[in-house]
């Protein structure tokens, strides 16, 4: 906050002063580098590879797609209980009360010191003497009270990192302690947060292979299966490895630009077409969050009815409704661009109307009756989403 | 409420704040040492002392950010209790200007105005608007209405800080030491609106070292160390004669 500095009149933050040296040691702009370096030999070597050897490549992207759908309705799936569970226990730990505050600490602290890996095989493993839960169930709830507890310990770095001042001002205006915390201190501390959260997600995205073990075709459980009925190890766990490569690399870009959109300094900045892109990302994944859960469940509940069709569309309207809620609620800005700090004006500076968010809307969820239909039509290769949940693939003879 | 003391709390003469015996310790360190005093309507009344004389505490207890270890507050013929219900209803009478600004840097100029109104009062945004507007008139940016905290300099931060109390329309506004965190070409268009505050009759209870604005404006000066009131006194007589060494002696020490 500026109060400490404060300027003469509104200007531009000063140059930080060990600008000079920073020179030395260009650590921004190789990380840059590094990234379209990575990014773009990905992109070659896939592509090289898919072209010039299509087999068994190409046979091996159509095995391991369906796989990477998996993996991200697990990680979505389980990010979403991870962030509910995340903000009971971070809300638990910055509780005044003794009770709450030592339970909340127990769960974090019990939770960190085990391994994912062994979490998960005692969920579906040990567990089943009591409780025998899916190997879908097992994994999303392995993951999720995991990353829950170190999620939480975010939420509460984050809610403690408001000054105490923040709170008094708020107080001595008469606001209850709730009315504070949601109007003053939330809001700020989700600002704080939201990185750090953006970087849980993409280590879960990663440790969610963890989750092949329990028989689930995730990315690396479908290369596993393709590699060991032709052998081909070494093109199947590269596919693999340079998939996962590229999807991480694309979240960490977009965890950079929410970094860059939560500080204040680059306000009046011309905004790139990667900045909007990464608006456009976490746009398809909030929407996935509410998206996909649902349409796992309808395809669960409705799976052969002829109406089955019909309530995956009235979802859809829905969760548009939500999201143009959204939009004209926080005057001009998606979620996605509100977490990358991007804004939609008109030219004289007047917040955008709500027909300029239809377009994004559209485009953000380009990707959702997509993966339906995929999985909807078996000509293509699928079957209806809620198949893949219990359903491994085998290679015909 | 017997029907006495309803009939005082109703009586011009009744202190608007009635500060009785408060004690409040901070572990070993006795940060309020029995301190009594009386604020009435419409006056201004400036606490001076040494850093770690309690001013600050003694002003925090006022609006309860701080719950005192002994002794009784009344604000406006109420008691202070540990009813956390009338606590809010009695911190929305009391405005209170901090040291470091706290204005909330996610809200907007006016948004920090018109947080009050509107989540405490549950005022309309239209009716808070037309309040926060006149307000930011009144402190001298009302150009700065959409600007966010932080594209503000200090001293129209402290200003903004100022209007935000207002728009509770507390009976009694609390300064917690509100240029000390200014740049000095800044502490004057601070002053000036709390100069415009006292000439209109607020009521008004100041921790500042800031020497002209007592002799402006306070009617009453009060002079704490160590916890304790030394003397309370004008500031004409103040600054010809003051009674205790030690008064003189903090005086000799800002004054030079």
């Amino acid at each position: 906050m500026s109060s400490q500095t404060p300027g003469v009149e509104a200007q531009p933050a000063p140059p930080h002063l060990w600008q000079d040296d920073s020179a030395a040691i260009p650590r921004e702009q190789s990380l840059k580098a590094a990234w379209w370096i990575a990014v773009i030999g990905a992109l070659i070597f896939i592509s090289a590879v898919i072209l010039f050897r299509p087999d068994p490549y190409l046979d091996i992207v159509r095995f391991i797609g369906d796989g990477l759908v998996v993996t991200f309705q697990i990680t979505i799936v389980s990010m979403l209980f991870a962030l509910i569970l995340g903000l009971v226990a971070g809300l638990g730990r910055t509780s005044r009360s003794n009770f709450i505050n030592t339970l909340a600490s127990l769960y974090v602290e019990v939770i960190r010191g085990i391994p994912l890996l062994v979490q998960l095989f005692w969920i579906y493993y040990a567990l089943s003497r009591f409780v025998r839960l899916g190997p879908n169930a097992s994994a999303v709830l392995g993951l999720s009270v995991c990353y829950g507890a170190y999620i939480g310990e975010t939420f509460r770095a984050g809610i403690q990192s408001i000054p105490k001042g923040q709170m008094e001002a708020a107080r001595a205006l008469g606001l209850t302690q709730g009315q504070a915390m949601r109007h003053i201190i939330i809001p700020q501390a989700v600002r704080i947060v939201l990185p750090p959260v953006g970087n849980e997600f993409i280590a879960m995205l990663k440790d969610s292979s963890l989750v092949s073990v329990l028989a689930i075709s995730d990315m690396l459980r479908r290369a596993r299966e393709y590699a060991s009925r032709t052998f081909a190890y070494f093109e199947s766990y590269t596919l693999v490895a340079l998939v996962y490569l590229l999807v991480t690399l694309i979240f960490s870009r977009v965890v950079y630009y929410i970094e860059l959109g939560m500080a204040r300094q680059n306000k009046g900045q011309p905004v790139t077409v990667m900045h909007r892109l990464a608006a456009g990302v976490i746009d398809f994944v909030i929407l996935d969050i509410i998206g996909l859960p649902i349409f796992a469940l309808i395809g669960l509940l409705v799976a052969d009815s002829p109406t089955g069709l019909l309530i995956p569309l009235v979802v859809i309207g829905l969760i548009a409704a939500i999201y143009l809620l959204a939009f004209w609620t926080r005057s001009g800005a998606t979620p996605g661009m509100l977490a990358v700090g991007l804004r939609l004006t008109t030219p004289e500076g007047a917040h955008a109307s709500l027909s300029r968010a239809i377009p994004r809307l559209l485009l953000a969820m380009l990707p959702l009756p997509g993966l339906a239909l995929i999985g909807a039509i078996p000509a293509l290769g699928g079957r209806p989403l809620h198949d893949r949940w219990t359903h491994t693939y085998v290679i015909q003879a | 409420m017997s029907v006495i003391d309803s009939l005082q709390t109703h009586n011009a003469e009744t202190p608007i704040v009635k500060i009785r015996d408060l004690h409040k310790r901070f572990g070993r360190t006795h940060a309020v040492h029995g301190v009594s005093l009386d604020v009435q309507r419409g006056e201004v009344v400036v606490i001076i002392g040494p850093s770690g004389s309690g001013k600050s505490t003694l002003l925090r207890c006022v609006n309860r950010l701080e719950v005192p270890n002994g002794g009784t507050i009344h604000i406006d013929g109420q008691e202070l209790t540990n009813n956390e219900q009338q606590i809010n209803r009695i911190r929305a009478d009391v405005g209170m200007v901090f040291q470091q600004f706290n204005l909330f840097p996610h809200k907007t100029a006016l948004e920090n105005i018109t947080m009050g109104p509107i989540v405490v009062k549950g005022w309309e945004q239209t009716r808070a608007h037309a309040l926060a507007h006149e307000l930011l008139v009144k402190v001298g940016i009302p150009e700065k209405a959409d600007s966010y905290p932080d594209q503000l300099s200090g001293g129209q931060q402290q200003r903004v800080a100022i209007a935000r109390a207002l728009a509770m329309q507390p009976k009694v506004m609390l300064f917690d030491e509100p240029t000390s965190a200014l740049d000095p070409e800044m502490i004057k268009e601070v002053l000036d609106v709390m100069l415009d505050l006292a000439g209109e009759g607020m009521t008004m209870l100041v921790v500042s070292h800031e020497m002209g604005f007592a002799r402006a404006a306070a009617r009453r000066i009060v002079f704490m160390d160590e916890g304790q009131i030394v003397e309370i006194t004008t500031p004409e007589a103040l600054f010809t004669a003051p009674k205790h060494e030690r008064t003189k002696r903090f005086l000799s020490q800002i004054l030079q």
